[in-house]
């Protein structure tokens, strides 16, 4: 975990001292992308190579669904509260601007 | 992508139970951290590349929506992932721990697979996944409705996987809190799985 953050914090101060130029980055989010593949691929197998656990999949998937809905429905709630506390023309000032 | 991205994981699937058995998890565990490590660095460059579009945004209005907003995300997503307790049956913490995530769904199964369950974090991974791929079609509808709410469903992801929907269906106002909220979450995720794994 302190790897993870340590790292974030690198690239954000690399990224602030515009170290690397356009075509690097355009490199290192290309090989971010492999790693995205390799991230997915690496959680499949771990599930994959334990078969107690794929047996599981079907009962996770709908837990899953059922508690990334209410989390959705949890962050609206609390938008529509910001909004009309903070924000109430928000719709009317973007389109006249 | 997001065919492509499920596609990988019934790939990486079918090759464990093929190919690999329980032993093989712990250097699993250290190639899928190495790899989010990078992540994290390549992401770290994008924000700090972007500090422009930080800097129009600094009136006191929008400082203190550009505070509230990713701060209703995670008082709305841990609540929400708290009350889904009752429903499936995990347990409040664990449902929280997975809320916690806020969509960023490559870290948090991560994290939550190695340092707690491979079974906690497929339930991460598949939540959080829900976030995103949901988010696609969310966008452009609440959008409709109000600008800002069509931010909510994305959570981390509105900084960058979801910031060119939400440009094409908000527009570019709407798009800097959705880059602020997205970046303030992805700054949070980590701290939120360290204090809630402790």
């Amino acid at each position: 975990m302190t790897i993870i953050i340590l790292a974030i914090t690198a690239g954000i101060v690399l990224g602030l001292l515009n170290v690397f130029n356009y075509k690097t980055k355009l490199w290192l989010n290309r090989f971010s992308t492999v790693c995205l593949f390799i991230i997915l691929m690496c959680l499949g197998a771990k599930i994959g190579c334990d078969k107690e656990m794929l047996n599981k999949v079907p009962v996770l998937g709908q837990q899953a669904f059922i508690l990334g809905s209410s989390a959705i429905l949890g962050t609206m709630g609390m938008f529509y509260v910001i909004i009309k506390l903070l924000a109430p023309h928000f719709d009317e000032e973007d389109e006249a601007e | 992508m997001i065919g492509a991205l499920l596609g990988t994981i019934v790939v990486g699937m079918a090759l464990g139970y093929a190919f690999l058995d329980v032993s093989a998890k712990p250097l699993l565990d250290d190639t899928l951290m190495a790899a989010l490590d990078f992540m994290g660095f390549v992401a770290g460059i994008e924000i700090g590349s972007n500090r422009s579009l930080l800097k129009r945004i600094c009136t006191p209005k929008n400082m203190a929506l550009a505070v509230a907003l990713p701060l209703g995300t995670v008082i709305g997503s841990l609540g929400g992932a708290y009350f889904s307790h009752f429903v499936t049956g995990i347990g409040a913490a664990d449902s929280v721990l997975v809320g916690s995530g806020l969509g960023w769904y490559s870290l948090s199964s991560v994290i939550i697979s190695t340092m707690h369950s491979t079974e906690l974090g497929t339930i991460a991974f598949f939540a959080n996944m829900l976030r995103e791929v949901s988010s696609f079609v969310l966008i452009p509808i609440l959008a409709r409705w109000h600008k800002l709410i069509c931010i909510a469903p994305g959570g981390a992801g509105t900084m960058d996987s979801l910031l060119p929907l939400v440009i094409k269906a908000a527009g570019m106002h709407t798009a800097m809190f959705s880059f602020i909220n997205g970046l303030v979450l992805s700054l949070l995720v980590p701290v939120l799985l360290s204090l809630l794994l402790q």
